[in-house]
């Protein structure tokens, strides 16, 4: 009967103890992973944004870009990919292509794959030169 | 007409006695009020979470992922302690039932909040099978609905046949392979889950999920058998070897005798075993006779439902004898239509078109009679 409760206690906690240990693990990973501001650039116009990402190449070649010593740039993370808020994904495509600002994320990496967060234009967060930028087609619009 | 009316209306006429009436309207009004003070509470409920739900989504780019993950293993470890508290307690089944249900689409909310937040960047049938398979033990063992037993018998015969077939496509170009695993898994998989859920101690422990097991199977066997006559209008010329679909169909035949001689089916579990068997045969033909013609489509269809509605005969399931006479009745129209579809371009075509419609809904109603008869 013991044997019994513990197998259908089991089965109902099977997806919690799966899911927490995968989220652990990735938290491990995410936290412990080195970390590295990397310029960033369109790599496909059709799917750059795709849902609510932007989706992004790392430009390790660019100076202006932190990267491991030693390592050859083929070994490194070529594509990525950063979730963004509704209604901002257009724009800052738009903006992005217009290349006039440097796109940088944070990117922690694990082998051939990056977490990637903390988009910045010219250094700063995103949102600010973003405003900037809107303002500044509105009043051209008019 | 209210129901006070419609029971005035049956005392009149001497179906209930005016006793019974009594009764009912006293019973209504007593699990009247009930209803409206369900519906109250859900209504209000269902506004708590939409508020919620609208809050976390204007919010969402602000709210900290490790907040987010947080939620929602407390939402998910809370339902959990719901479906183990309930599950034994006999007045809760409903609750319980729901509990469970959403539980089992929060995980697989949670699995895609947990591929964004660590930017997993997977597939959604990765997400897709591991969900079903961490998820599968606690459905099995914990639910007594039939629609969450036949959502997942659904989802089972949807998700595992795809996924075998495109493991095998990902890991072999040798087209042989890759037809004898279709056939293994298009015949295998609903005579397995028939079996699964005609097994004994599995139909004692877990009636309803063994039912929805036997039902499902037998739905998914005679639709995707009937899908596949599709092939004689484009079939496919890979250079797989003839043998193959002659090899399969010969299994078919032997595992029915097989499973035949075993003593312990009732009448009706061997007719169900024909029909599966029936279905695994006519899964092979098309892959026999490889030509390209509407005709044989035609023909491949009708002679499964004529064979189908045979075995439902035998086993007097008059409504599923009468499925089997309309089905056919509506692929001998198709069938017209594509033999004589252009005669619908002028007045006359439209008449004969409708004369033979009714010829055949007037025959198809004089046959479903006439064995509706013979069965009694």
């Amino acid at each position: 009967m013991m044997g019994r409760k513990l197998v259908y206690l089991a089965a109902l906690l099977l997806p919690l103890v799966f899911l927490g240990a995968e989220a652990a693990r990735h938290a491990w990973h995410r936290t412990s992973a080195p970390q590295y501001t990397v310029v960033i650039d369109g790599y496909d116009p059709r799917d750059l944004v795709y849902g609510e990402y932007l989706q992004f190449r790392y430009v390790w070649e660019d100076p202006k870009s932190q990267k491991p010593d030693g390592v050859d740039i083929r070994d490194l993370p070529g594509i990525g990919r950063i979730y963004l808020p509704e209604g901002h994904a257009w724009d800052l495509q738009e903006m992005m292509f217009g290349r006039k600002n440097t796109f940088t994320v944070n990117a922690r990496l694990m082998g051939k794959k990056a977490y990637a967060d903390n988009l910045q234009i010219d250094g700063k967060s995103w949102q600010e030169p973003l405003d900037a930028w809107r303002r500044n087609r509105d009043n051209q619009t008019e | 007409m209210s129901l006070n009316g419609k029971l005035q209306k049956w005392v009149d006429a001497g179906l209930i006695s005016s006793d019974q009436q009594t009764r009912i309207l006293a019973h209504e009004a007593d699990h009247s009020g009930d209803r409206w003070k369900h519906g109250i509470v859900f209504a209000g409920l269902f506004s708590i979470l939409l508020g919620v739900a609208l809050i976390v989504a204007a919010n969402w780019q602000d709210i900290s992922w490790q907040l987010k993950l947080a939620a929602h293993f407390a939402v998910n470890g809370v339902l959990i302690w719901l479906v183990w508290q309930w599950r034994n307690d006999a007045l809760k089944n409903k609750h319980r039932e729901v509990a469970l249900f959403i539980l089992w689409g929060l995980t697989l909310t949670l699995i895609a909040l947990i591929g964004q937040v660590f930017q997993l960047g997977g597939h959604a049938l990765d997400a897709v099978r591991v969900w079903f398979w961490i998820t599968t033990p606690m459905v099995l063992l914990f639910t007594n609905n039939a629609f969450t037993a036949r959502l997942w018998s659904l989802v089972f015969v949807c998700y595992v046949p795809f996924d075998i077939l495109k493991q095998i496509e990902d890991l072999t170009q040798n087209d042989n392979l890759r037809l004898a695993i279709a056939f293994e898994t298009a015949i295998g998989i609903p005579l397995l889950m028939w079996l699964a859920g005609s097994w004994p101690r599995f139909v004692a422990a877990r009636p309803v999920m063994a039912g929805a097991l036997r039902e499902v199977a037998v739905f998914m066997a005679t639709v995707c058998t009937s899908a596949l006559s599709i092939i004689y209008y484009a079939p496919s010329f890979d250079p797989f070897s003839p043998l193959i679909p002659i090899f399969y169909a010969l299994a078919v035949i032997v595992i029915r005798f097989l499973l035949q001689s075993l003593p312990r089916w009732t009448g009706e579990e061997r007719d169900t075993i024909d029909l599966l068997c029936l279905c695994g045969l006519f899964i092979c033909l098309p892959f026999v006779v490889m030509v390209e013609s509407g005709l044989m489509a035609m023909v491949h269809f009708i002679a499964l439902w004529l064979l189908a509605g045979t075995i439902w005969q035998n086993a007097q399931h008059n409504r599923l004898v009468s499925l089997a006479v309309t089905i056919i009745t509506l692929r001998l129209f198709a069938g017209f239509i594509e033999l004589f579809g252009s005669m619908m371009m002028s007045g006359l075509g439209f008449i004969v078109g409708g004369i033979v419609l009714i010829g055949l809904v007037i025959g198809a109603r004089k046959l479903d009679k006439r064995l509706k008869e013979g069965s009694a």
